[in-house]
């Protein structure tokens, strides 16, 4: 009795470590072993979930207040895998999962990756524009990206600056949207178009663009680990993948027919 | 003679070099007599250096960046593995890129259009300290008719090719080559930067465009003007007083609503100029302060920014000055011996090097450079016991 309490609890902390928050960059790979099962519904699903964005950025203006609404409409419905009657962390480990079984599938080819990649960020922009203030910042902080928020009484003295810096923004929206301070060798698209303000090397990013900036990164983390795997694919993966190529083939999608 | 100047010039612009880290790596030039030029010199001590200007004697000096390896073995790496790690930004001004809007002078010097090199550095110096960030700019007269500034911070070092790109995009506003007629186009918003550069710009813009330079003075110049004006604003109105023109052509473009068509001739005709070798990236060398310049003979010291609306180029020292000074008999002589034998030979001989270049005019610029030297081995100090803290904490 005592024996089996004690493992509960430490499995409940080692949750806890590893998905600490609900978004991530997926820097690090799954490291457990899951049944083929898992591993068939997880691909089929995140597969069904990237489709579905595609669709929406095709029928909608992406970011517009439809495409927002709508998707957040398509993902807490109940066949969506994201909900579920599953817990936050079993959401979590599902998303982490899923993401590595896709990369697997879709680092073959140019087109694969670029389809997978924009799918990805998609989902993820939207993700992290829905993340309260709090979390935003949590986010930033546990992926090494040190980017403090502007206080209110910071923005009210730089006020007029701000407005005449970003494209926009009026006094009111400077008021309620958050503002991060970032370095500005972080951001040197904003600083070099002069759309940003910049004070003592760092440039003042309306939240909107820090969106952009976490995507580049997001974007140029993904682009290069797809390249790895995709290099060491030959050598591991193709057990694997004709594995998935066979679990799969009942599941139309173009990308997979490549497969 | 020149070895004089060597002297003078190694001892002056040395603590610069050293304090650019890694002095072994860094990279140096050498330009010869008969135009021989010489890249990829590296040093391992001050001393060698010296030796090695005191044996090839150079004209001209130029630093470079500091490399992964000794550039003088940069062949005996392997290729690929050889790179520049860190280079200081750095910014080059040359009263030639203002051609198009000048007319005052072409290949000779004139003290009219000099406005255009103080208009540069408010509004730059003012961009790198306040909105960079960065803390240690050197300025420095090019010899002729320019400017260098030196970003020596270990961020501005760091910075990659890209962000030094960003970083000359941001402080640049007039675009565009020969073919382009109207190079400065403002828009809604306008960026705090933009409002910065016009306050400094407007504050000089009347006694030195219109007065100085007289770009209303003659048809030609008229036209050109003109030129950078909508379609509909065919030609000035009529006032003798060119000053009186400009108010009331600024009234028009206002009545017209013509948004900042005003402001934009007036960044054209003022606004500084970058040198394109910028972006060239950390490849590049360039002149070492307290040089020679060749055609002038006169010295690139640094610029006082405190005194900076009293800067004359034309008071600048030439070298030949400089020999004129250090031939000039020592009135301390007798100082001098008793101190020789309290210390040995290699001490006495740099403390009659500083006492040296102290009796000359380079003695004031070299009290620009001091502090500038002064304050960045202050904050490396403070750098250093930053790092040293951090590894204490386990």
């Amino acid at each position: 009795m005592q024996f089996s309490g004690r493992r509960k609890k430490l499995i409940g902390s080692s949750q806890n470590d590893l998905y600490d928050h609900c978004l991530q960059f997926y820097g690090q790979p799954p490291l457990e072993n899951i049944s083929l099962t898992e591993f068939e519904t997880f691909a089929v699903e995140r597969l069904k979930l990237l489709k579905t964005v595609e669709n929406l950025g095709v029928s909608y203006v992406k970011n517009s207040e439809h495409y927002v609404k709508k998707l957040e409409e398509l993902l807490s419905s109940p066949t969506m895998y994201v909900q579920g009657g599953t817990s936050e962390y079993e959401k979590r480990r599902k998303d982490h999962i899923s993401h590595f079984i896709l990369r697997l599938a879709y680092c073959q080819t140019e087109d694969l990756r670029r389809w997978f990649i924009q799918q990805e960020m998609d989902l993820f922009r939207y993700r992290f524009g829905d993340l309260t203030s709090k979390h935003k910042t949590d986010f930033l902080h546990k992926n090494n990206l040190k980017y403090e928020t502007v206080s209110a009484e910071e923005k009210k003295s730089l006020k007029d600056k701000l407005i005449t810096s970003s494209y926009g923004l009026s006094g009111i929206t400077v008021e309620e949207y958050d503002f991060y301070k970032v370095p500005f060798q972080d951001a040197l698209d904003l600083v070099r178009t002069r759309k940003v303000y910049l004070l003592a090397g760092n440039a003042y990013i309306p939240h909107h663009e820090i969106v952009t900036i976490v995507l580049n990164d997001f974007r140029t983390r993904l682009s290069k680990a797809l390249a790895v795997i995709r290099f060491f694919y030959f050598l591991f993966f193709e057990e694997i993948i004709l594995f998935s190529k066979n679990a799969l083939s009942g599941y139309k999608s173009k990308s997979f027919i490549m497969l | 003679i020149l070895r004089y100047i060597e002297n003078q010039y190694f001892f002056n612009i040395l603590p610069l070099a050293v304090s650019k880290n890694y002095f072994q790596n860094r990279e140096f030039s050498f330009t010869l007599k008969d135009g021989i030029y010489v890249r990829y010199q590296s040093f391992a001590t001050q001393n060698e250096l010296e030796k090695e200007m005191q044996k090839m004697v150079p004209y001209k000096i130029d630093i470079g960046a500091v490399y992964s390896h000794r550039p003088s073995q940069h062949n005996t790496v392997k290729s690929g593995t050889f790179q520049a790690l860190e280079k200081e930004l750095v910014f080059d001004i040359d009263m030639t890129d203002y051609d198009d809007v000048r007319r005052c002078c072409s290949y000779t010097d004139c003290w009219k259009c000099w406005t255009l090199m103080t208009i540069a550095i408010r509004i730059l110096d003012r961009a790198l300290l306040k909105d960079f960030g960065f803390h240690h700019l050197l300025w420095v007269y090019s010899g002729r008719r320019g400017l260098h500034c030196w970003v020596c911070d270990d961020a501005a070092r760091k910075l990659s090719v890209v962000a030094r790109s960003a970083v000359a995009e941001y402080l640049s506003l007039v675009k565009g080559g020969e073919e382009t007629v109207r190079k400065v186009v403002l828009s809604d918003p306008i960026h705090p930067f933009i409002n910065h550069s016009l306050s400094v710009v407007e504050h000089y813009f009347q006694q030195y465009a219109i007065v100085d330079q007289d770009i209303l003075g003659s048809k030609e110049s008229v036209d050109k003007v003109l030129a950078l004006l909508p379609e509909d604003i065919l030609s000035f109105p009529d006032e003798k007083d060119p000053m009186k023109q400009w108010d009331q052509l600024c009234d028009l473009v206002e009545r017209k609503k013509v948004k900042y068509f005003d402001k934009e001739i007036m960044l054209q005709y003022c606004y500084p100029r970058l040198d394109i070798n910028v972006r060239k990236g950390v490849n590049h060398l360039l002149k070492s302060p307290f040089s020679v310049h060749p055609k002038t003979g006169r010295i690139s010291v640094p610029i006082d920014l405190k005194e900076l609306n009293m800067f004359d180029p034309f008071e600048v020292p030439t070298i030949s000055l400089i020999c004129e000074e250090l031939e000039r008999p020592r009135a301390d002589e007798a100082e001098e011996d008793d101190m020789k034998d309290q210390e040995n030979e290699q001490e006495a001989g740099e403390r009659r090097r500083i006492r040296d270049y102290k009796r000359t005019s380079l003695a004031k610029y070299a009290k620009v450079f001091d502090p500038f030297l002064e304050a960045m081995a202050r904050s490396r100090k403070g750098e250093m016991l930053k790092k040293s803290d951090l590894q204490k904490d386990f």
